[in-house]
Order: C-alpha cells, then structure tokens, then sequence
C-alpha cells in the first residue's frame, strides 16, 4: 500500500481551523495526532524495511511471471520431467493422464492481476491419471544453500475452473552423492474461479552438518489435486526472504530472459520452439572448398551455464542430432563441451564446404 | 532421478548415449545407469566422439570398452577418398590436352 499521510482536520483544513483547545490535555493529543499516524504506518510495514529490496532473496524464482517459454508455448501430455515455461518442470506419476500445460495470455488492461502482467501458466487435466500420487509443476533454485536457515514467504496469484486445491511445498535436495532430501510443508490453498493472491512463509532448515553433492537445489513446488481433472491458472511467483509477502516486482524480459539462459538457450529465435523448421539463428559456416573432412565450428553461448550443459543440434527441418552439410542432414558430432561454448559439426565425408544447424543447450538441474 | 542409457550400431559401436530427461529409449537401446542425475555427461563424463567425430567406445561383454586407436585408425583409412578439387581437374585437363598436342599415347 502505498504510503498515505492524513493529517487531523484543522492541521491543513483551513474551515476548522484554528481550533482552540479545551485544554492542555486536547491541545496535546491535536499535535501529536499525525505523529501517531506517521508511527503506525512505519510500525505496520517494519517487516518490508527489512527485507531485501532486490536480488536473489527478493525473488529467488525465475521465470515467476511466465514471461520465458523458450520451449515452446503449449505442452500436451509431456512426459513427467519436461520442462515447459523456463525454469518450471512438470513431474508426476501414475498412468493415463491426459493433460496440457500451456501459456495463456491476460487481456490488456485486466485489473484482476495488478502490475498488468502478460501471461500466466495454465495446467488443465482432461483425463484423470489411476495410481496418481503426485502432480507437481516445480522449480529447482540453484544450491540448497538458498535461503537454508532463513524464513521465507512464497506468493503467487491462482483460480482455477472450480473450488480446487493447491499446495505449496518445498524441499532441500542435497545433490548427487548428498544427504538425503528434507521436504518442508508448505500449505494448501483453497481457488476460486477468480484470481487471488495466497501467501504462506515456512523456515527453512538450516544445512548444518550436511554432506553437498553437485545438483543440489532448493525446490519449490505447486502441488495440483491428484487422480482428478481441472483447470489451474498460476501468475507472478515470487519467493522471498522474510515474514511478509512483497509486492511482485517483475523484471525486464531482457533480465529474465538471461537469467533463464543459464539454464537453458537456443539459437532459435525467442517464439521458434526447437526442432521447428525456421532458418533464423541457424549457425552457418562455409569453408569455400568443399571436403570430405569433418567440419566443425565453434560456437559461443549468449550465456555461461551452470555446468557443461547437454547440447543437441537439429538440422534446417528440425531433426534433431543432426546438421545439415551440402545441404542434407549428417549425424552431428559434438566436442569441447564447456560452460561458455562447444564445438559442432559433424565427421560425415560429403564432399562440402558449408556446414547448418540449429542448437539447444540444456544446463537445467 | 533419470535414467541413462546407450544405443550400439551393428557393429556394437556406441552411438549414441542418453539420459532419458531428454528422450525416451528406443527398443535395443542399453540401460547403464538408474537413478542418475539429469544429465547424460554427469553419469558418463567421457565423450562419446573423438576429435575426428568417431565413435570412441564399443560395448562388449555387458562393459563399455574404449576403442583402441589402431581400430579407430583403420576406420579413418576406409574413408573415401576425396574427390579431386577443381585446381587438380584443371591440372588433369591441362595435361591431357598438352599430352594430345604433343602427340604423346
């Protein structure tokens, strides 16, 4: 709430005042009225002075504003562990669910939501799974140290298409080779059909005495109802250190975007999903003498990754594993996978000199 | 936790190595690891392909086993040859032809 400072009738309004005090007491209690109200207002919004203004205890989610879908826009029945809008993976259990994850737009102008922000995610079962125990849209924060010993608040906005349920979870995973998960419980919010804004602070445990392993994250998750259909709108994710939700702060597209990129980009442009047959981004590289040779290129990403990501490369028709060399798709061959670029190509001996693809690299937890 | 897995061709060369965050196994593709982490490089961090873009690694007796150079030699050797460039057909034309004018066989 932004702030307002309403002074005592005769301070400013000139019809009543001056007012004369009945008596000392009165004369006291006029001054010290606004005093009193400044007070408050500081003492009601202590715990947002202090909490941090920015960076990542302000928001440690990325992509909470579904802003970035490099992926692609629409997801239907993705296999448990797919990654749909950046950052957020889809994982479940049991068999025969159908189900679509997509990007929704709001409608310009709509006041439902504030900050007018542009999408959101939609998860909609059609068909309920048997045997479901679980089924989770999640994101895994880069290191367990995160926030660990720290009291954070998670928000978000949500409806869905009837009286639904959705919890929030968090769990410490500790890596390869690390302690053992500890998962933290959140709470379970009732929807609406209509958007509202739910907010639930948790500790979390300290990582005292804890074995790291590479991996390890700080998970955090929204759990949908089980073995049941329904439709879930979720907006403007946000996690941050301390006892109060903050007002959602989105970022630049350009801040997301690279923050996303950490994890995962492509050559494509930004609304190709890959494996599309679009030539823009493509990397080319024409030697002018055609051999029989491996042919080969090194490439640069946008942004360094968490680790030596899993690179795939596609051809112009977007087969993946494959580059195009003269013009018809080789098998790729990929060398020098590092954090900051790699080297593609491929060792087919057609006899050319130019040398097509289309890249992927994937860096996610 | 993800699985990994290996695709051989014919000859039981490694092809191709997976983790199945990324694709599903084809039928005939090998299971080499489970409950791994998400990325095929972190359960195997050898690359599957030499600076040559050949195939390192043959799967044999149940065990992934490194190529020796000399196979990986002599598979080089069996590549085509290379067309000759444009230079070396003028070079041949040129000699023909001087060979005709000069009234050689």
């Amino acid at each position: 709430m932004p702030f307002q400072f309403n002074p005592p009738d005769g301070f400013k309004n000139k019809t009543a005042f001056p007012t004369t005090p009945a008596s000392e007491d009165e004369f006291r209690a006029q001054m010290w009225a606004p005093f009193e109200q400044v007070r408050d207002y500081i003492n009601q919004h202590l715990p947002t002075l202090d909490t941090p203004s920015m960076g990542l205890y302000r928001n440690a989610i990325i992509n909470g504003n579904f802003d970035v879908w490099q992926r692609g826009t629409s997801f239907s029945n993705p296999m448990s562990g797919t990654y749909t809008a950046d950052r957020w993976i889809n994982l479940y259990d049991g068999t025969g669910q159908q189900h679509t994850i997509s990007r929704q737009s709001f409608i310009p102008g709509q006041t439902d939501v504030p900050n007018n922000p542009s999408y959101f995610v939609r998860v909609s079962v059609t068909s309920a799974a048997s045997g479901q125990t679980f089924n989770v849209l999640h994101q895994r924060i880069e290191s367990v140290r995160t926030f660990a010993g720290k009291t954070v608040t998670i928000s978000f906005w949500a409806k869905a298409d009837a009286a639904r349920t959705l919890a929030a979870k968090f769990f410490q995973n500790f890596g390869s080779g690390g302690s053992s998960v500890v998962g933290i419980s959140g709470e379970s919010f009732n929807l609406t059909t209509n958007w509202q804004k739910f907010s639930c602070t948790v500790t979390i445990p300290s990582i005292s005495g804890k074995v790291i392993g590479p991996g390890d994250n700080l998970g955090v998750e929204f759990f949908f109802p089980v073995g049941e259909t329904f439709v879930i709108d979720i907006a403007q994710v946000q996690l941050n250190e301390g006892n109060v939700a903050l007002p959602y702060q989105p970022r630049s597209f350009a801040e997301e975007l690279a923050l996303c990129q950490r994890y995962f980009e492509k050559s494509y442009d930004i609304n190709t999903a890959p494996g599309s047959t679009n030539i823009n981004g493509m990397i080319q590289f024409n030697s002018g003498v055609p051999t029989i040779n491996p042919i080969y290129i090194p490439v640069q990403f946008k942004v360094a990754k968490r680790i030596a990501p899993t690179v795939t490369l596609y051809d112009g028709a977007g087969a993946p594993g494959m580059v195009y060399k003269g013009g018809n798709g080789k098998t790729a061959s990929l060398s020098r996978v590092g954090v900051s670029g790699f080297v593609g190509g491929t060792a087919d001996s057609t006899n050319s000199s130019d040398l097509v693809f289309h890249y992927t690299a994937d860096a996610e937890l | 936790m993800y699985c990994h897995y290996i695709r051989l061709n014919g000859s039981g060369i490694i092809v191709h190595g997976f983790s199945d965050a990324f694709e599903a196994p084809q039928p005939g593709d090998i299971l080499i690891v489970e409950d791994g982490p998400r990325h095929f490089h972190e359960a195997f961090p050898d690359p599957l392909q030499n600076e040559r873009g050949q195939f390192r690694f043959r799967w044999a007796d149940g065990q992934i086993v490194e190529r020796t150079q000399q196979e990986l030699d002599a598979e080089w050797a069996q590549r085509p040859p290379a067309p000759p460039t444009l230079e070396e057909r003028v070079k041949a034309t040129e000699d023909l032809l001087l060979n005709i004018l000069l009234g050689g066989g």
